[in-house]
This record gives structure tokens, sequence and C-alpha cells, in this order.
């Protein structure tokens, strides 16, 4: 019998604490049962049913990268056809469908999904745990997701793409108007996508409240982590408005209720009430975990912590709240009362204080250290820059007269990447920069790092900054072509060929990842000297995180303490098992089993999927999918002996 | 009373979102209402609101100053603190939002569209 088993042995037969602990074990015993306990099994059904957070926030990012490269082509497909005034290169159906794809996929399946992804990878490691909360539903929600992306662009292949634009306006997508099959895959694909997305955002809450490390109070949370919290809090409440609209609109093409529908006494102003209840919310779940990417690398590359943490986060938590009161204005041309919308203007006025507020913090902190201008901090720079001038305007289209003037013109275009590309994606880069070695390994080029970056922000800003002037002359949003005496010809060409360049910055992006996996520097546990606990584990992390769950007494721990932890014992190393403690001050108060690797996951949402696909075409399908539904629930939970099962 | 007298360090994170809130809905939702009347209850209900969000600040204020450990959360004094500087800050911000919603309706009727 083998030293581990042995010890297992005996301790059950003297009556013993219930299971194998980490004390009394050498180090090698140590992390070979823990690596025993925690491992993902080798082959198909190992990758299919594992619940480790790390696998599973890296496919999350795969894939959702993947949806993004699908975007980007669209738009480049966009570019092409509006390159020149009257081209006939793509038609206008198939236009339609380009534009809705390119912006439902970058808000659906991208946006959100990656910024969750990184969430489900970074938080257990930022607060110093083994695994998420609830590890099933975060295997489940990701099988959800990719299950729901690959129907739409399925049916995009197929002719049958989402036509109506991102936000699928009736009645332009009602039983009168949408085409075929459309407009309810697109109603489909919102509802895998919200179903996942409110998974994880269960799991983040449940994990940053009970699963935080000994020590780490709350003034000591990372930003990031306080920044996901805000974020799943938001997804938590916007959400469900989305997924209730998106079943109305399926009712009423399906089964011919009349929600939406006036003469019938239903009302299409509804559909834009509920939709954009979630839909700017929607902006800020993308926009609020960006903001904590730069609060996690500028101070590394600053080589101070940030200026301000408390106003930080009580702007994160402001904004969170004061997102659910601006969806109006997104309809100020709808002829609503002016004072109605200016309730709305007044908290799109009040979020731009607590951004001001975050952006000053970052520049004292700037300001107060030693910039060392590596690839991530070029990004987090480029970002400030881009997301002011879109808040800028943000600020200009909040005014009701204004918004008037350039509503559904490029003007809004401009705006709105300035925002969402500038505000999320230039950070999300600096972060793939930034943790790519903790992930991998292995240390992405820097030489290449600068060309992506010089690329990316020059191709971006020539892109979309002549857009703005383009709605101002009146160019309206999603027309597949304009007159040839428009006078718009010369700046569209001009944007079309800024998109070649802002392509090539990605194609760089990725290439470098590509070349880095294989050639890259081995990175090392630490490579930037950062703060945060993720870094003080090997790179990449084993299945288990940590050996010892580190005890924090600080709020940038390896700055702090760079040499010796304070390590918490007595955990179990013969069965998965987390630190349970309390909210405010994570104070220890209970080992709480965690689920071990399942294939019912990925078999539950085959069956929650294909329920959700049938429903398109038949209203019975949801009456029939509850079986197999309801089969693979009860199989997942029920009690199968396991050491989680145990009392 | 205790909690009057040493404060609550999360009130002003409760109530200038919850007025807020509520206070948002109920003016948008009255706008009709007081076109057609021609009174101007918007401006009492974002005042109300605003005031409410300042008893929450008040109350976290307090907690804060409280050298004891106050009656609720049973909390480390630093955590503590922490939140009921936030609390201050996020109620003081919806308190001003309030405090905007309340001039939209001294300057308009209700009923411009």
């Amino acid at each position: 019998m083998s030293g581990i088993p042995r010890k297992t042995a005996e301790l059950k037969q003297h009556g013993g604490l219930n299971g194998l602990r980490d004390t009394g074990l050498d180090e090698a015993e140590l992390l070979a049962c823990l690596a025993r306990t925690w491992q993902t099994s080798k082959g198909l059904y190992g990758w299919l049913a594992t619940v480790d957070h790390k696998l599973i926030g890296r496919r999350y990012v795969v894939t959702a990268f993947l949806f993004l490269v699908l975007a980007g082509l669209s738009a480049l497909a966009i570019r092409f056809q509006l390159a020149a005034p009257e081209a006939g290169r793509i038609s206008p159906d198939l236009y339609n469908q380009l534009f809705t794809m390119h912006g439902t996929t970058m808000m659906f399946l991208f946006a959100v999904p990656v910024m969750e992804a990184f969430a489900v990878y970074l938080v257990p490691l930022m607060i110093g745990t083994r695994n998420v909360a609830f590890p099933r539903l975060n295997a489940f929600s990701y099988w959800i997701y990719v299950s729901g992306g690959l129907m739409i662009w399925v049916a995009f292949a197929l002719n049958t793409g989402a036509d109506a634009g991102w936000f699928s306006y009736v009645p332009l997508a009602g039983p009168d108007y949408g085409i075929g099959k459309r407009p309810d895959f697109w109603a489909q694909m919102v509802t895998y996508t919200e179903v996942s997305a409110l998974a994880v955002a269960v799991e983040i809450i449940a994990t940053v409240f009970k699963l935080r490390t000994p020590g780490m109070t709350l003034d000591r949370i990372p930003l990031y982590v306080w920044s996901v919290l805000v974020t799943a809090f938001v997804i938590l409440f916007a959400m469900p408005a989305v997924m209730i609209s998106s079943t109305m609109l399926i009712l009423d093409r399906l089964v011919g209720t009349k929600f939406f529908d006036p003469a019938a006494g239903g009302d299409a102003l509804l559909w834009q009430h509920l939709f954009w209840f979630f839909g700017h919310p929607e902006v800020y779940i993308i926009f609020i975990p960006a903001t904590g990417f730069v609060s996690a690398i500028l101070p590394t590359f600053v080589r101070r912590p940030v200026f301000g943490y408390l106003g930080i986060v009580l702007s994160l938590i402001a904004i969170g709240f004061l997102s659910f009161g601006l969806w109006v204005h997104h309809m100020f041309a709808t002829g609503l009362p002016q004072l109605g919308e200016s309730f709305f203007t007044a908290s799109s006025m009040m979020i731009a204080i607590p951004s001001g507020v975050q952006i000053f913090c970052w520049i004292a902190t700037i300001w107060g250290g030693k910039p060392i201008f590596a690839t991530p901090l070029l990004f987090v720079l480029g970002f400030i820059f881009t997301f002011v001038i879109g808040g800028l305007t943000g600020v200009m289209v909040a005014s009701v007269p204004l918004d008037l003037q350039v509503h559904d013109t490029y003007f809004v275009v401009a705006h709105f990447h300035y925002v969402l590309v500038g505000g999320a994606v230039f950070p999300l880069l600096g972060a793939v920069y930034y943790w790519f070695p903790k992930v991998t390994g292995r240390m992405l080029s820097e030489r290449l790092g600068h060309w992506n970056f010089w690329l990316v922000f020059l191709g971006f800003n020539l892109t979309f900054f002549p857009m703005h002037i383009l709605g101002l002359q009146g160019m309206p949003r999603r027309v597949y072509t304009y007159p040839l005496d428009s006078g718009w010809g010369g700046a569209n060409l001009f944007i079309s060929l800024s998109s070649l360049v802002l392509f090539a910055g990605f194609a760089l992006f990725f290439l470098n990842m590509l070349l880095s996996l294989r050639n890259g520097r081995v990175a090392g546990e630490n490579p930037w000297d950062a703060s945060t606990l993720e870094w003080a584990t090997t790179s990449p992390p084993q299945s288990y995180d940590f050996a010892h769950l580190p005890v924090v007494t600080h709020r940038e721990p390896l700055w702090a303490d760079p040499d010796t932890f304070p390590v918490v014992e007595g955990l179990r190393v013969d069965a998965r098992e987390v630190l349970g403690g309390t909210v405010a001050d994570a104070v220890p108060q209970l080992r709480v089993p965690s689920a071990d690797n399942s294939i019912w996951p990925l078999l539950s949402a085959i069956a929650v999927g294909g329920t959700f696909l049938a429903s398109i075409y038949t209203p019975w399908a949801v009456v029939w999918g509850a079986i197999p539904v309801s089969i693979g629930f009860i199989c997942w939970f029920w009690p199968k002996g396991e050491p989680e099962d145990e009392e | 009373m205790q909690a009057i007298r040493n404060g609550v360090s999360w009130a002003g994170f409760a109530s200038g979102p919850t007025a807020w809130a509520v206070s948002l809905q109920l003016d948008y939702a009255i706008v009709d209402w007081q076109c057609y009347t021609g009174v101007r209850p918007t401006v009492l209900i974002s005042l109300l609101a605003a005031l409410a969000a300042l008893a929450g600040i008040t109350l976290s204020w307090r907690a804060m100053r409280d050298a004891s450990f106050g009656i609720s959360p049973p909390l480390q004094a630093r955590t503590r603190i922490f939140l009921a500087w936030t609390s201050v800050g996020v109620g003081a911000l919806f308190g001003l939002a309030m405090l905007a919603q309340m001039a939209a309706g001294l300057i308009f009727s209700g009923c411009e569209q």
C-alpha cells in the first residue's frame, strides 16, 4: 500500500478526522495527493467532463476569440461594400445579415463571454481558492454558450442569419416583417447566451463572497475582482429582461401572442423598453471588467499601488447601479415626453462622475509611479485616450437635442465603437498580454506586442474617428450603400482602408500568441513582479491552484511579503475541498466540498440546447424537451457516494 | 434607536440607490398624469428621495465616526469604515442624481413632446 492511501486507511481505522488532511504530509506527498484529487482525466472523456475553472476559462476565451474573428470578418465585408458609393458587391439582404451578425456576435458571443471567461479563470486564483463555487454549473454554462453561438452561425451559413439588427426591433423582427426563421434564431441565441451568462454570474458572486482566502477583507479584494463582482450583479438583474423579451418575441411569432402588436392592444415600444433595460447595462457588463483589467495592470507597470482604491470601488458600485437608469436615452427619438427623457439625461450625465473618478485615479497612479512601457501598459494608455473620447461623445448624445440630430447616424457608430473597443477591447488585449504568461507559462513577444499595439491603436482611430464626421454630415447607419453625389465616398474609402490596418493589428495579435505558445520565453511564477495572488503559484497553475491556500495580510500581498506567506492548514487532500468564510471579513467558517468532474453538465446542456433549438419550430418542444432536461438535471444532482456528498 | 445613535455602515449604500430607483420609476410613470393635472409631484418625489438618501448617508457617516463597533454588522473596524465610506460616497452620488431629476421637474411641465 502506498503512503497516501495507507494514511487515509489509518485515519479511518482510528476514527480520526474525516479524510486525509494537508497537515503532516511532506511536500512531495502533499503535491501528489492534491494532483490526484484535482486532476482532469486524460482523453476525450476527461476533456468533456472537466470542471477545472482554468480549463473552462481557457476554452471560453478561445471560443470567444473565434467568434471575434467571425465578427471581425463580417465587419471587413461591410467595409468592403461601403468603400465606394452605389457599390453592388454585397446584396442588401446579405448586408443586413452581416451587420446584424457582426453586432450580435460582438455583444453576445464575444464581449460578454470573454469578460466572464477571464473572471472564471482568474477570480479563484486572485482570491486564493481552488475552484469557483458551483464548478459543474460553470461547465454547463460553457456548453450552453458554445451551442448558442454555433446555432446562430450555422443558421447564417444556411441563409437564415439574423437580419434585424443586434437589438432586433419589432415590428421589423415581428411576425409581419421578420423573414423566415431569422429573428427566431436570434431570439433563441439570446436565451442560450443569457442562461450561460447568468450561470457564471451566480458562480462569481458566490465565489467572491464566500470563498475568499482568510484575511481578504472587503478592502483587500483586488480591484479586478471587485469589478467582476459588480458586473455579476449587473448581469443578474439585466439579463432576465432580454430573456423575457426575446421569449415574448418568439411567442408573438410562433404562437400568435400580441405582446408587440399595437393593433391588438400590444405595444411596439415595450420591446424597446425591455431590450434597452438590458441593453444599456450590457455596455457596462462589458466595460466594468475592462476597468478591472486596467486597475490590475496599471500598478504592476508603474510600480506602485493604485491611487484611490476606495474611490475606484465606490465608482464601480455606483456605475453598476446607475447603468440601470439610462436605458431611455436609447429611445430619445421615439416621441416620449421631454420631462421623462430629462430624468434619464440626468442619470446619463451623472454616470460621467464615477467614470471620471476612475480615470483620475488611474492618471494619479501613473503620475505617482515609474511607468514601464511594456505592451500591457501601452494598451491601458490607449484605453484612457480612446475611452475619454468615447465618454465625451457619450455625454453629447445623452443630451436630447443633440441626440435627435445624430440619432441613427454614423456619429453614434463612432461613439459606441470608441466606448466598446476603446473602453473594453484595448484593456482586454492588454489583459491577454499581462496574463498570457500565467495561463501558458510563456511570455508573448514584446516586439510584436508593440507593433500590435500601434497597428490596433492607429487602425482603430483612423477607422472610427472619421465616422463622427460622416455622422455629422448625415450619413445614416445600417444602409448597404449611399448615393454617388452624397460626398461621403472619399471618407468611406479612407475608413475601409484604415480598417485593414486594424485587421493587420489583430492578425499580429493572433500570430504573436501562436508563435509564443511554441517559442515564447519561459515565464516563471511572477514575471512582471506583480502584487496579487495569482502570481504566487506556478505558471501555468496546477489543477489545485495552490498547494496551501495563502493567508492575506495586505492589499498587495506579494509586495508586502514577497518571500513568506502564512498559509491555511487542515483542508482535505484526498477529496476536493475549499474554504468558506464570512462575506465581509473572510473569516473562515467551514470546509466546503467542491464538485468533482462530471459528464452530466455536458449532457444536460445538450438536452437544454436541443429543447431551445426545437422550440424555434414548435412550442411543444418545451413540453417534450422537459423530459430529457429533467433526466439530465436529476442525474447531475443524484448523490453518487462521492466525498462531495458527505455531510 | 441604537442604529440612529451609532450609525449603520451600509445605510447610504442601501438608501441612495433604492431611493433613486424608486423615484426614477415613479417620476417617469407619472409624467403624463402631471401634464394632465397641472401639479408637479415629480419635484416633490425627487426631493423626498434625495432626503432619504441623505438619511442613509448620515447613518453611514455616524458608523464611520463611532469608535465602538456599532450595532451591525459585526465587522472588523477597518472593514466597517471601508463600507461606511463607500456608503457615504454612493449615497451622495445618487442624492445628486435625484437633485438633477428634481431640476428637470422644475423646468418641464410634463406636456412637452
